[in-house]
């Protein structure tokens, strides 16, 4: 294989630089001291500071506003369906009225029953018309105006299947301040099973809507929510992994000092039997190793790593557990340095 | 040092720990930084701006050759970051991405400026002294003075690619993805930049 000193000496030049050598790339990185002016410094902090800032306040607005938002649709949507839940019983009556008048009257009595029933029917279903006109100016005064309006059945007494009509379309789907087609009793029969179509339609892309929108805010919150949620020592690229805690020289000094005081007989050396948060410790001691001071705990062979686990409390998650694979319930040693906790394992050996 | 206090005991060895001292947390990376500023931790973006505002600085210095025009594209590119942040991902390293902003910005600039002029003609005539920015003035060491005119009279794609290499750090493939030219074509640029500017140098250093 070629070296350096075999290639071309423009190649040569030019490994040398990308590998941040040569007389060039030297040269260059000696003189090249300019520096960004302090007040731009301030500058994009501030800017990157207030960005930063006025985009966290942001999604908190959006968090409501699409339950929000859907619950609207649900109350009205219901509102109108109560609204036509209502009708069908005046609707009974509309029909029946025109079978009043008898079939055996005479001719001229018949005509005039006759006329009278159509006059009654004429008048309520004028009265109808004018009780639909007064629903459509109450609908047209809410948010959402819905569509479908009940109207009588005086215009619908051949009409077999019943079909009420679909609930609003929501807020953002409908035309807002625009008021209801203002539907005749002539006119609106014809275009009742289109619109009702429509209107079912638009209620499901409402709904499918509402639940994409959902999902994506709540998509742009997870990694907000994670960030909140999780302490800021924690490993982002790996959400999974627990946060870990550096233990400074002075807290690990802290540490091992309280956790020695802990112990029932504060000693050097061997004592003899002492207990350490209840649990049986055969010896105790503090040395210079390595520069470093050393204590170490000495636990009783009964003494199981699950229970020295528990006695460590919060001191655990700054403990490092070596030969974890071991299941052997034998001697354990609890070690406090500056370099950090551990716990180790000493399989006995025959 | 071993210990054998317990020995006496028969109660098995002790372990040693010849573990040494608690290595300092590794510098979370750039796109580290960047995603935690993405996610809202305004802690994040200071040290990152800190890495590489000074790199952003040279490379728009030497590339626009006014303070002037630089202060106003290094606000400009900083903005982009932070404006694009939402939509960061990491990809590719951030140093590419930030250069890549800056490089674009200052394609921006020099359309504007003069877009019939011959790129070429404003690197040579700023190449004099005469048109040294304050900053570049401080410079004491004459190779460092001459290696700068050197540089400000090569071509500006020879003399971009070298800053965004000496500058941002980027690879070769990162330079191409840059300049949109293919990874020869980058590498042809380098070697005649590097040629012309040890040339410049062969007097002071053979």
């Amino acid at each position: 294989m070629s070296g350096p000193e075999s290639l071309p000496p423009d190649d040569r030049l030019l490994a040398e630089f990308l590998a941040g050598q040569g007389a060039v790339r030297e040269i260059y990185r000696t003189m090249a001291q300019e520096q960004v002016p302090p007040h731009l410094d301030a500058a994009v902090l501030q800017a990157a500071e207030s960005a930063a800032a006025s985009s966290t306040s942001r999604p908190r607005r959006r968090h409501w506003q699409t339950p929000m938002a859907a619950a609207a649709v649900m109350v009205l949507s219901f509102g109108v369906f109560l609204q036509v839940q209502r009708d069908p019983a005046a609707q009974s009556q509309l029909v029946e009225a025109p079978k009043q008048p008898s079939p055996s009257a005479v001719p001229t009595a018949v005509e005039t029953s006759q006329d009278a029933a159509k006059n009654e029917v004429l008048a309520e279903a004028a009265s109808a018309r004018k009780e639909v006109e007064a629903d459509k100016n109450q609908v047209a005064a809410t948010v959402a105006k819905p569509r479908a309006v009940a109207i009588p059945q005086s215009r619908r007494v051949a009409a077999a299947d019943d079909t009420p009509p679909p609930p609003a379309p929501p807020p953002a789907l409908a035309t807002a301040a625009e008021p209801p087609p203002s539907a005749t009793l002539d006119s609106f029969e014809p275009e009742r099973a289109e619109k009702a179509a429509d209107h079912a339609a638009l209620s499901a892309a409402a709904a499918r809507e509402s639940r994409q929108q959902q999902e994506t805010f709540a998509a742009a919150a997870g990694p907000m929510a994670k960030a909140r949620g999780v302490p800021r020592a924690a490993n982002l690229l790996d959400p999974h992994m627990a946060p870990t805690t550096i233990v400074s020289e002075t807290s690990a000094a802290a540490a091992i000092e309280r956790w020695a005081q802990s112990c029932d007989a504060a000693s050097i050396g061997l004592v003899g039997p002492m207990r350490w948060r209840g649990l049986e410790v055969v010896a105790w001691r503090q040395q210079l190793d390595d520069q470093q001071v050393v204590t170490a705990l000495r636990f009783a062979p009964e003494i199981t790593r699950e229970a020295i686990a528990a006695a460590l409390g919060s001191l655990a998650a700054k403990t490092s557990l070596t030969a974890a694979h071991c299941a052997h319930t034998v001697l354990r040693e609890l070690r406090a340095s500056e370099a950090g906790w551990s716990l180790t394992c000493e399989c006995a050996s025959p | 040092m071993p210990v054998a206090v317990l020995d006496a005991l028969g109660a098995g060895r002790w372990v040693v720990d010849h573990r040494g001292m608690a290595a300092a947390p590794p510098d979370p990376t750039d796109e580290t930084l960047m995603l935690r500023y993405a996610a809202g931790e305004t802690a994040a973006f200071a040290p990152l701006y800190v890495r590489h505002k000074d790199g952003v600085w040279r490379y728009l210095l030497r590339g626009s050759h006014n303070e002037a025009s630089t202060a106003e594209l290094f606000q400009d590119v900083w903005a982009s970051v932070v404006k694009s942040r939402a939509s960061y991902q990491p990809t590719a390293r951030f140093a590419t991405w930030l250069y890549r902003l800056a490089h674009n910005r200052l394609i921006d600039h020099w359309r504007a400026a003069k877009p019939h002029d011959a790129l070429d003609e404003e690197a040579q005539e700023l190449a004099s002294h005469d048109h040294e920015t304050p900053s570049a003035r401080a410079v004491q060491s004459e190779q460092g003075t001459r290696l700068l005119a050197a540089l400000a009279g090569l071509a500006p794609e020879q003399r971009e690619a070298f800053l965004l290499q000496a500058e941002g750090g980027l690879s070769l493939e990162d330079i191409a993805t840059t300049q949109g030219v293919g990874r020869e074509t980058v590498k042809s640029r380098l070697r005649y930049a590097l040629v012309k500017l040890r040339k410049e140098l062969a007097d002071v250093w053979p």
